[in-house]
């Protein structure tokens, strides 16, 4: 047998042995259980069921015979109409529950049955009599049906249900006895597969300790000196690896502090970079600015030569108008000297008015001598004294007003060459100054014009230089980013390695257990 | 196995076919003509039906009018059967189960009858309210639930004379007609076999009956000795008329052959013999209400119960939907009408009692005159028999000679008893 059959058959083959055993016993077991099953629900669907109904039915029937001897004995017509109304719904529940109750009437009592519903039939018109009698106050007659058919009937409906409660308790006294076979059947096939059972794990408990706890034991002496060397090694391999993991450390810490100090150079790099192209920006600022400020000086060069120009006009032009001014003003006050002619035709006026008066005088005189014939004449006089009077004292106003328009002459002749003068004198020299200063202006932005150029230059070169110094300084500053970057890369090795030579440890640890765990589980073996 | 899908499908499409073949045969048949056959109906259907013998041909046209009307879904045959109104109940819960499927009774039967479970409430309840008078619904309830169809509200009695005997001043006193009746050798009727009649001479004197919370029992006081008018005074007055030549104590039957041979000029009926009276007396027919009668040395109108007739659907019925369209039929305004114009009783239906042919009847203007001195009935089945003994005993005169105390001490003991 040692030879047929390998290890796996042999575990496997009482394993199968015992499954085959618990099968043959499930069936068995559920074979029983629907025996039982079945028994038992016909007991309870059938019997039980058929047992309660009657029980319903017998106990409806006294209902019914309750309610009509209420009747008989109800005291108003109220109280007879709720219990008529009572009294036919329960014979219609009755009447359902007698025709439900036909299905479980076997054929041995279906004349019973008969009977139970004829008996019912009569008790339900003998119940119509007793009421109506109840509630046409024949109380007597009442009772009489109570007491007479109504209790017949009843009774006769009792030994119905009686008879057919009594074939129902018979029926399931016998279902109840094959239960009991049945169940008593599966108690002997129950004790026929645990016994089976137990020789077959005897069987197997044999079967196993033969052929696989042996050859176990065997194995697990090798296996334990393979667990014991194994664990040598592992010892020696943990013991060179925590070693490494030291020193592997330390290149990690040198390398991170490495880093840190490339990162350190980086930033000022970085700094510089950023200063540089400040300055560049600066420059770049100023080139700009003073392209802006040589546009200007060209624009303030162009303003002073306009303003010059302008200056130069202005000055040309009121010297002229000055001339023109003057000429017609000289004119206009020559023409003023004409009222001096008033003041001597007013002196030949007054001089006349006099000879007039004297005359008017001398005329009236002459008239005041000449009598009537002279009033006409004396009148005459009298109206031309009046009128050299007026003359003279007209002669005399326009002599005044003459005066003073001659006054007035005057002075405009002397404002007018006092505004004269004042225009050939301060308002040209004025505007030969203004004509200066725009020559001085123009003399001032072509200088400042000059010298910004000079200083544009200056700055173009600057910025430019300051563009060679940025490139130069990003590029450094690359280089130093790219030795950051491989240092940190090394810091990361080492910090890898760091944590490989933890892992290895760790598993080494768990080798160290497993190999542990091994041990005991051999010794386990050994002991079987 | 293609075979055997369609084999499948075939047997399934059969059983499909089977079913739905099934189906159309549990249809409820209807009446289908056949060239030469008579239609044929799912349903025939027998109703027995109880009404007044005075009744019979109005009910027998208002039966072949519903015949007619349902000829489409029905083969109704309706047996007629008379049955008095006024003990219906008596005969109906005898048999209840045998009895009529729709019958005609008094309204004071209607609680015994649903409490013995032959009626059961109306289930259109709320159009019967709304189409009949109050009284009448009211009269045709038990507390608030409706278990009857109204059918008349004129379930009274008044007086009917001959005018060509009596005068407007005669008809107002009792004895006063006796003497007319007596010196023209005529008569005078009323029922006295009937307590329902009886009541009339103690319903005003201030004693009682009456129905008790129960509704069965009765409280009386007719024995009375207390008030203005004791209860020996009616009977005294009673025995005084009895007396009389011209006094006829008779049903209601012998009272119109009385006014059909001459021999009566006057009596206490109701409606349902107006029609009668009406072709007897022609128009010397008078209606008028109740006179007085001399009692203690005063004149006290006589008294009458009121009530409905109503119409009762048999709870046992065979055909119960059936019995109830014909109970509907049987009361609706149409043939309310036709009774007032056949049999001149007052309609219960508000539409029929409306109409100016009803107002105007001589009979119905009696009726409401007496509505005036008039009770509705209500007491319990021991009213009766006690109190036709002793009014029949009055009528012949007392002939066993016991006290009239005495008499009536029994009266009241009988119509008391539980």
């Amino acid at each position: 047998m040692k030879g047929k059959f390998t290890l796996q058959q042999r575990l496997i083959l009482p394993i199968i042995l015992l499954g085959l055993v618990t099968l043959l016993s499930n069936i068995l077991a559920v074979f029983s259980i629907n025996n039982v099953n079945g028994s038992a629900r016909t007991i309870v669907n059938e019997y039980m069921v058929s047992e309660a109904q009657l029980e319903e039915i017998r106990r409806s029937i006294m209902d019914i015979h309750r309610l009509a001897l209420s009747h008989i004995v109800a005291a108003d017509h109220g109280s007879m109409i709720g219990l008529v109304g009572e009294i036919k719904a329960e014979e219609a529940a009755l009447d359902e529950k007698l025709a439900d109750y036909e299905s479980f009437v076997s054929e041995k009592d279906m004349g019973t049955y008969r009977s139970l519903t004829e008996e019912y039939e009569a008790l339900k018109h003998a119940l119509v009599k007793l009421v109506c009698a109840s509630a046409d106050s024949k109380t007597q007659e009442a009772y009489a049906m109570a007491n007479g058919e109504v209790a017949i009937r009843g009774s006769g409906a009792e030994a119905c249900i009686d008879t057919l409660y009594d074939s129902v308790s018979a029926q399931a006294e016998e279902a109840r006895n094959r239960l009991s076979v049945v169940y008593v059947t599966s108690l002997v096939i129950s004790a026929v597969t645990l016994a089976a059972g137990v020789l077959l794990v005897l069987a197997a408990f044999r079967i196993i300790k033969t052929y696989v706890i042996a050859p176990i034991r065997d194995a697990m002496g090798m296996l334990q000196d393979s667990s014991e060397r194994i664990s040598g090694v592992v010892s020696e391999v943990r013991k060179r690896t925590q070693t490494s993991g030291t020193s592997v450390q330390a290149l990690s810490a040198l390398s991170g502090n490495l880093s840190a100090a490339v990162e350190e150079v980086a930033g000022s790099a970085a700094a510089i970079t950023s200063s540089a192209a400040g300055t560049q920006n600066d420059a770049n600022d100023m080139a700009q600015e003073c392209a802006e400020i040589t546009e200007y000086s060209v624009k303030m060069r162009e303003r002073a030569e306009e303003m010059e120009r302008f200056a130069r006009e202005n000055k040309e032009t009121v010297h002229k108008k000055t001339e023109e001014i003057m000429a017609v003003l000289n004119e206009a006050i020559e023409k003023s000297r004409s009222v001096d002619q008033i003041g001597i035709l007013t002196k030949d006026i007054l001089s006349i008015s006099t000879s007039t008066d004297l005359i008017a005088i001398n005329a009236s005189i002459e008239a005041t001598r000449a009598g009537e014939a002279g009033k006409g004449f004396a009148v005459v006089a009298q109206e031309i004294r009046r009128l050299a009077d007026s003359c003279a004292e007209t002669a005399n106003h326009i002599q005044e007003v003459s005066g003073v328009v001659t006054g007035a002459v005057g002075y405009l002749s002397d404002s007018a060459q006092e505004l004269v003068d004042y225009l050939g004198k301060a308002i040209l020299i004025q505007f030969e100054q203004s004509v200066r200063s725009g020559q001085q202006y123009h003399d001032d932005a072509a200088y400042v014009e000059h010298s910004m150029d000079a200083f544009q230059s200056r700055t173009d070169r600057l910025r430019n230089a300051m563009t060679e110094i940025a490139g130069s300084i990003g590029s450094i500053s690359a280089a130093i980013d790219g030795a950051a970057a491989g240092i940190n890369g090394m810091a990361g090795s080492a910090h890898s390695l760091v944590e490989d030579m933890a892992g290895i440890t760790a598993r080494m640890d768990t080798n160290q257990e497993i190999v542990g765990e091994l041990q005991r589980q051999m010794d386990v073996f050994a002991n079987l | 196995m293609k075979r055997k899908k369609r084999t499948t499908f075939f047997l399934f499409l059969s059983i499909c076919l089977v079913f739905s073949l099934t189906a159309c045969k549990s249809r409820k048949k209807q009446p289908a003509e056949t060239e030469g056959a008579e239609p044929v109906y799912e349903e025939d259907v027998e109703l027995i039906v109880w009404g007044a013998e005075e009744d019979e041909a109005l009910l027998q046209e208002i039966f072949t009018s519903f015949r007619s009307h349902y000829a489409d879904q029905a083969e109704i045959q309706i047996t007629y059967y008379p049955q008095s109104e006024s003990n219906c109940k008596d005969v109906l819960l005898g048999d209840l189960e045998s009895g009529a499927d729709v019958f005609a009774f008094a309204d004071d039967q209607v609680a015994p009858l649903a409490a013995a479970g032959a009626l059961e409430p109306v289930e259109d309840a709320d159009s019967i309210r709304s189409g009949n008078l109050p009284a009448a619904v009211e009269a045709a309830s038990v507390g608030d639930t409706l278990y009857a169809y109204p059918l008349t509200a004129d379930n009274g009695y008044f007086l009917y004379y001959n005018k060509a005997y009596f005068s407007e001043e005669d008809i107002k006193s009792f004895e006063r007609m006796l003497e007319v009746a007596a010196e023209a050798e005529k008569l005078v009727t009323m029922d006295w076999s009937s307590a329902w009649y009886v009541y009339a001479f103690f319903g005003n004197t201030g004693m009682e009956v009456g129905l008790n919370e129960d509704g069965l029992t009765n409280y009386c006081t007719w024995n009375g000795t207390d008030g203005p008018i004791h209860g020996t005074d009616v009977a005294q007055s009673m025995l005084s008329m009895a007396a009389s030549p011209g006094f006829s104590n008779r049903t209601d039957t012998d009272f119109l052959a009385g006014v059909q041979d001459g021999t009566v000029i006057a009596g206490v009926s109701g409606v349902w013999n107006a029609v009668a009276v009406e072709e007897a007396w022609g128009e010397n027919t008078g209606a008028a209400r109740l006179p007085s009668y001399s009692c203690a040395g005063q004149q006290v109108q006589m008294a009458s119960f009121s009530g409905c007739k109503l119409i009762g659907v048999n709870a046992y019925s065979e055909h119960y939907s059936w019995a109830v369209r014909l109970a509907e039929w049987i009361t609706n305004e149409e043939n309310q009408a036709l009774r007032f114009a056949m049999r001149g009783q007052g309609p219960s239906n508000i539409n029929a009692a409306n109409s100016p042919e009803v107002q105007d009847a001589p009979a119905i203007r009696a009726l409401l005159e007496q509505s005036e001195f008039s009770q509705l009935q209500r007491v319990g089945g021991k009213f009766w028999d006690p109190v036709t003994a002793f009014a029949t005993a009055m009528a012949e005169g007392n002939p066993d000679g016991i006290p009239l105390q005495e008499q009536l001490d029994q009266l009241v003991e009988g119509v008391t008893a539980r």
